[in-house]
């Protein structure tokens, strides 16, 4: 017997209803593949900005102790103190200091807004900066007056100045910086506390000198591809601390970042999905329901069916083939609907589209299970009709 | 002549009425290979009822009832759903055809359930459609047939399973006399050529006097 064969025809034969019983389908999975696809991207794309960097890095800060400790008491910390601590461990590739400071920045006379970090050349390599004219910081500008600026700033200057920033004199603070440097727009990260885009970058050394307030409190760590990010993690924050008792100081991985975000993302997945689910729900309880009417409509049929010989499983069957034909039927344009939604969704936000497959998967799913779940009550209740009274009904 | 049916003391009561009043009361008898029955009496004597029960369609409050030798109470709903697809076939009153499906899907119906091959099943609904003269409305649906035509697609039904018995419940009552005719032609031709044992029930004194067997019914019992 083939129950989906007849369904299908019986579907057709009250094509309206079907029509809507499915609609209220089609739109629970579209919304669980959405919600749970739109959950999957955002974190995606909160990853993505870690997983740009690399994982292998290890973000420093190095804070003050609450006691309020002025310079006079605590040392400012320089370059070559950090790098003879991390000269110990050769699990530590590269290691860039820098200082963040937020002294009035002029250009022309002009005010603008951003920051002041103090950098090393190998800080470049770490965070992935590209030029898009001159050069970067080298290890021979040592205390030099030069600046490399973030593509937000030079922008702003073409705006008015409406010629190209390099070579010009930008100013920070009382000292006077030579632009020799641009760099390419710089994707935000929540690994730096600033953004490239608006910062101008000066060696570390002229930092430390001209302005007091930038003290030596971050560094960027690049650890060897074999070794443990944690572990060098914790190695680190012992040893600094075992140097520096008079601060604190805090390690952080993007690793460990990643876990949180992930977890958190996994829980808000789940939310989005159940919030569908729900939608879902209300679309099976409509296939119940117009189940429910065809098994009493379709009574004299049921008894016809068992006066030639059909077994209530025959019945329930018959019935149960129409539910989840009319749940697959909404489902399957409900997760095309889905993803596009998706889609829709990545656009609207920027974020980069994947296709996972889970969101399809549970779509397809709890379809199918929502049809079998909400025909089943109807199906046998056909199914127990004793031939007699089904066919003595009008 | 071989024994196909044999009831003995079968009653009916419908539980809640007044009285829990005996729809059937005391019924007793048998019915040989390629006998024609007629079963008659006034509405309310428990034709239907009677057919019910010969039919499986519907379980006696008391009594036994043998069928090709086989206790039949005790029996689960599926195999008494068995017994109906290879037993017996049925002709109702209102021809009851599936109306979604042509005249040869329905009468396919019971050999599909019997889980015989599609294409088989056709090729013997085609026969019996050739068999009932309908052959040429096979893919006509029943609402574009006549009552008359209709009733013929349900016969070539009933048939389609070779019963032993073909029970039909008053198969001309929606018919006029002219078809009425035809149908109890055809069924009295089966009957002859084919050994298929007849119980027809009818009020119509027309149909029931050509039954070589009459079976009068009268609140619930049958007379002698």
């Amino acid at each position: 017997m083939n129950y989906f064969l007849e369904g299908i025809h019986n579907l057709l034969s009250s094509r309206l209803r079907s029509l809507l019983a499915l609609t209220g389908i089609l739109i629970g999975t579209c919304s669980v593949v959405a919600m749970m696809l739109g959950g999957k991207l955002a974190t995606e794309a909160a990853l993505s900005q870690f997983q740009t960097l690399g994982t292998d890095l290890l973000e420093v800060s190095i804070l003050s102790s609450s006691e309020k400790n002025t310079a006079k008491n605590t040392r400012q910390l320089t370059p070559k103190d950090i790098d003879g601590i991390m000269r110990i461990n050769p699990m530590i590739l590269t290691t860039a200091p820098y200082t963040l400071s937020y002294p009035m920045l002029r250009f022309q006379g002009h005010r603008l807004q951003g920051n002041v970090l103090g950098v090393t050349a190998d800080f470049s390599a770490l965070m992935k900066t590209r030029q898009m004219s001159g050069r970067f910081i080298s290890p021979h500008d040592d205390h030099a007056f030069y600046c490399v600026i973030g593509a937000g700033l030079a922008e702003k200057i073409r705006n008015f100045s409406l010629e190209s920033p390099s070579g010009h004199f930008i100013q920070a603070g009382h000292v006077l910086f030579k632009i020799i440097g641009v760099l390419q727009p710089w994707p935000e990260n929540i690994f730096l506390p600033v953004n490239l885009d608006n910062a101008i970058l000066i060696p570390v050394e002229t930092a430390l000198i001209t302005d007091h307030s930038a003290g030596l409190r971050n560094l960027v760590v690049k650890v060897r591809p074999d070794a443990s990010v944690t572990a060098t993690g914790k190695w680190l924050e012992h040893a600094l601390q075992e140097r520096l008792p008079e601060r604190r100081i805090f390690v952080r991985s993007p690793e460990e970042l990643i876990t949180r975000i992930r977890k958190q993302s996994d829980i808000l997945t789940v939310f989005l999905g159940l919030t569908g689910g729900i939608t879902l729900l209300v679309g099976g309880i409509g296939i119940m329901n117009i189940m429910l009417v065809s098994v009493l409509e379709r009574k004299r049929e049921i008894g016809i069916r068992r006066a030639v010989g059909a077994t209530g499983r025959d019945i329930r069957n018959l019935f149960l083939a129409e539910a989840v034909l009319l749940s697959l039927l909404g489902g399957i344009p409900g997760i095309v609907l889905g993803l596009l939604a998706g889609r829709v969704f990545a656009l609207y936000w920027q974020w980069p589209f994947h296709f996972f497959l889970l969101p399809p998967l549970a779509g397809f799913t709890v379809a199918t299970l929502t049809g079998i779940l909400a025909g089943l009550y109807p199906a046998v209740r056909a199914a127990r009709l004793t031939p007699v009274t089904a066919l003595r009904a009008d | 002549m071989s024994l196909l049916i044999r009831l003995d003391n079968i009653e009916k009561h419908y539980p809640g009425t007044v009285l829990n009043a005996a729809v059937l009361q005391g019924i007793t008898l048998s019915i040989h290979k390629g006998e024609n029955i007629a079963v008659t009496g006034p509405s309310g004597s428990g034709k239907s009822t009677l057919m019910n029960i010969l039919g499986l369609l519907d379980q006696p409050s008391a009594g036994h009832y043998h069928l090709l030798g086989e206790k039949i109470s005790g029996l689960t709903a599926d195999e008494l759903a068995f017994r109906r697809n290879r037993t017996l076939g049925f002709v109702f009153q209102s021809f009851f055809l599936l109306p979604r499906l042509n005249a040869i899907e329905n009468v396919m119906l019971p050999l599909l359930y019997r889980r015989i091959k599609k294409s088989i099943a056709r090729e013997r609904a085609c026969e019996l459609l050739d068999q009932t003269g309908m052959q040429q409305w096979s893919h006509h649906t029943p609402d574009q047939l006549s009552g008359g035509q209709q009733q013929r697609v349900a016969i070539a039904r009933a048939l389609s399973g070779k019963p032993d018995i073909i029970l039909a419940d008053e198969p001309t009552g929606a018919l006029d006399s002219e078809n009425s005719q035809k149908i109890i032609d055809l069924l009295f031709e089966l009957n002859r050529t084919q050994q298929t044992t007849l119980v027809v029930i009818s009020h119509d004194p027309a149909v029931y006097s050509r039954f070589s067997r009459i079976i009068q019914l009268r609140d619930g019992k049958i007379l002698p």
